[in-house]
């Protein structure tokens, strides 16, 4: 076999497979940055600068996986960009689908700072957050669309899926906790500026929590345990 | 271009010599300065430093030294080499509180050419250079005042940018050179052509008002020139006296006048300081103060330094401590953040003095000014730190009294009114959204100069003016900040 037709070989291989590999970095990455029980600051912006450049890895094996399926004639031009073109088969969409996302995903991790500046920062998370489509999405491609994967791999990338999933329920669950804290909050001192009889039956507390607080004299404790 | 602002007004105290026919005219035109002054002698290499000598001509920019010397080093080297030497000057003025220079190139610009072009006629220069701040009024001046004058050799104007560092004389060849304009890293005279030269060539660099005393020298002679003025420092000198709330007073005085008499003629009382030298300078208690004999000698024996001629005299009335925090910040910030004194030690100094100056400051904050401070002198590529630690220390001292008070925990509980003259703060500054921001403390991490956390892992302060050196970081922290609570905001232009 001659060289460029050897590179080529490994290519079509290899380059979905380093795809796959860097986003689930990404992905793992991205959501360890934003530990703060375990890592120091210092620690997290390392992390963080793995995750940047694992996502850019990503994307440029993405671009070589798509242009050898395209030199090779396993896809045209349209479908990969486009899922559900033409006589695509649902795993091959499927891919597609991923590698749009991924591509919104690393734009808006590229324009980060603008959204800092705007009123508009929830957006960026929500757009962000793509991600954790993007990847399953890409998982199922890479293990439905190509050869048939090692039992190891499976395990692996389960693997990554369950904490990936584990980490983002701990996120999301405390996100909903402070979220509740805050609005109840905000729903009791509304309440008392208005001058509102206090609500017959005391809201409901944790255990653990101080006892709530006597009269409305009392002034109001904002980040406070209740 | 407003010309109130740009044209600082002028008094004498004795003979008037740079500021002849200023209290007349606006501007002195090739005309005006024909009719005011006698026709400009031609001398040769050896007169011109012999004269110099005898009066014993020194560099007005603030360092004060001997112009003989470092001309006979610029003529050796361009003997030895070969090259024709390049005259340039330096009328790049960065300090806030020095307006003599603008002054000159804005209002006597032929003076100044003169005694450029006397220098360049006697050692066969092969050009001139003249650097001027950009946006200062010598930007239009000079190249009006090249235009309508014969000169020996080809003559340019060029503008550099309106920084503290950019006066700094190995940072203005640099940006002649068409390099940044920092000072040189690795310290290269420019005497000795080379590196730290114009295009290489042996240059002779010297500040707007060296030159026009050698042309007032030139034409009065030496003996005439020694008429006013002490024994060891002949001649006057152009002094800047800022006034609250009034643009600053240029004031030409001889040597040896007293510094009550100068505060005098701007209106001022020396209240509880007078600042003499500039940012650069020192601090002087205002009992020696009225009696203090402005020369180099004289402010010597007290401690003081003349630099480049700038007094403010702070009133009773603002709060000493806070006016130092303010000008120190502002000093850290326009270095070039080039050597260690300057990345570390005088941000460290400027936010201690900040504390101490809030009253949040104790004995530690100012243990750590003076810690600070003193590893930064004697470090780095220019003067820069060592002239911030001689304003900083000597205030403390002078104020000390106002210090106590602020490290007891109380303050003195007077306002910062903002005498001590600084440019309108037009840099960008990184803002923190409090609503957002959860204290994770990257932005510590990744612009440490910049962002100070507290004692909570929050940042210390809401707004923080980014230098340009500190932009990088500033825009990492930015990027990176898991909340998105960073923003950087940049002042509108007009």
């Amino acid at each position: 076999m001659s060289g460029p037709a050897r590179v080529m070989a490994f290519l079509d291989y290899f380059a979905g497979v380093f795809t796959l590999l860097a986003l689930t970095a990404a992905v793992v990455c991205g959501l360890a940055a934003t530990d703060r029980l375990v890592l120091t600051p210092r620690l997290r912006v390392a992390v963080q600068s793995v995750h940047r450049a694992t996502a850019v890895a990503a994307l440029g094996f993405l671009a070589v996986h798509i242009a050898v399926k395209i030199a090779e004639g396993h896809a045209d031009p349209q479908s990969t960009v486009l899922p559900f073109t033409g006589d695509t088969a649902l795993a091959v969409s499927l891919g597609t689908i991923a590698a749009d996302l991924l591509v919104l995903v690393t734009a808006t991790g590229a324009i980060r700072g603008r959204f800092a500046g705007s009123r508009h920062a929830w957006l960026w998370r929500v757009m962000h957050a793509g991600a954790y489509a993007c990847w399953p999405i890409a998982l199922a491609h890479g293990l439905t669309a190509g050869r048939a994967a090692h039992a190891w791999v499976l395990w692996g990338y389960g693997l990554c899926a369950a904490l990936v999933a584990l980490a983002l329920l701990v996120r999301g669950l405390s996100w909903l906790g402070r979220h509740r804290t805050a609005t109840r909050q905000l729903r009791r001192s509304k309440a008392r500026d208005a001058g509102a009889p206090r609500p017959a039956t005391a809201p409901r507390r944790p255990r653990h929590a101080a006892p709530p607080v006597p009269g409305p004299l009392a002034p109001a404790q904002p980040g406070g345990g209740l | 271009m407003s010309a109130r602002i740009d044209l600082p007004p002028v008094r004498h105290l004795g003979p008037p010599r740079l500021t002849t026919g200023l209290d007349r005219f606006q501007r002195l035109d090739l005309a005006a300065h024909t009719r005011l002054h006698p026709p400009l002698p031609r001398l040769t290499q050896g007169t011109l430093l012999d004269l110099a000598e005898r009066v014993d001509l020194r560099g007005r920019g603030g360092a004060g030294f001997p112009f003989a010397r470092k001309a006979r080093a610029a003529v050796a080297a361009a003997d030895r080499t070969g090259t024709r030497p390049v005259v340039v000057v330096n009328g790049a003025e960065g300090e806030p509180p020095s307006a003599k220079d603008r002054m000159l190139l804005a209002r006597a610009p032929h003076l100044v050419l003169d005694g450029a072009c006397l220098a360049a006629a006697a050692f066969g220069a092969e050009e001139i250079v003249i650097g001027v701040a950009a946006g200062s009024p010598g930007e239009v001046s000079i190249p009006a005042a090249i235009a309508e004058r014969d000169l020996p050799c080809p003559a340019r104007t060029v503008c550099l940018p309106e920084r503290f560092v950019s006066g700094e004389s190995g940072a203005l060849i640099r940006g002649v050179n068409g390099l940044p304009v920092l000072p040189a890293a690795v310290k290269a005279r420019a005497a000795e052509g080379g590196t730290g030269g114009v295009r290489r060539r042996p240059t002779l660099l010297s500040n707007a008002e060296t030159w026009a005393q050698l042309a007032v020298a030139a034409r009065l002679g030496p003996e005439a020139y020694a008429a006013v003025g002490t024994d060891s420092e002949p001649g006057t000198v152009l002094l800047t006296v800022n006034r609250p709330g009034a643009e600053p007073l240029v004031v030409e005085a001889p040597f040896g006048t007293r510094l009550g008499d100068v505060l005098d003629t701007g209106g001022l009382r020396p209240g509880d300081g007078v600042l003499v030298g500039g940012y650069h300078g020192g601090w002087l208690d205002p009992v020696d103060a009225v009696s203090a004999s402005l020369s180099r000698a004289g402010l010597a024996e007290l401690g003081g330094t003349l630099g480049a001629g700038a007094i403010v005299a702070l009133p009773a009335a603002t709060c000493p401590l806070g006016e130092i925090a303010r000008v120190a910040a502002w000093l850290a910030g326009q270095s070039a953040g080039q050597c260690g004194p300057c990345k570390r030690g005088l941000p460290d100094a400027a936010e201690s003095l900040a504390a101490l100056a809030t009253g949040a400051g104790g004995p530690a904050e100012l243990e750590d000014v003076q810690r600070a401070l003193g590893g930064a002198q004697g470090g780095g590529a220019c003067s820069h730190p060592d002239g911030t630690a001689r304003f900083v220390l000597s205030a403390l001292d002078v104020f000390a009294g106002d210090v106590e008070a602020h490290v007891a925990g109380t303050g003195c509980g007077r306002p910062v009114l903002g005498v001590l003259p600084l440019p309108r703060d037009e840099g960008p500054h990184l803002e923190v959204d409090w609503s957002r921001c959860a204290g994770h403390g990257l932005c510590g991490v990744l612009a440490p100069g910049l962002v100070r956390l507290g004692p909570h892992g929050y940042p210390a302060s809401t707004t923080v003016p980014v230098a340009p050196w500190q932009e990088h970081g500033a825009h990492r922290a930015v990027n990176q900040c898991p909340a998105l609570a960073l923003r950087m905001r940049r002042p509108e232009r007009k």
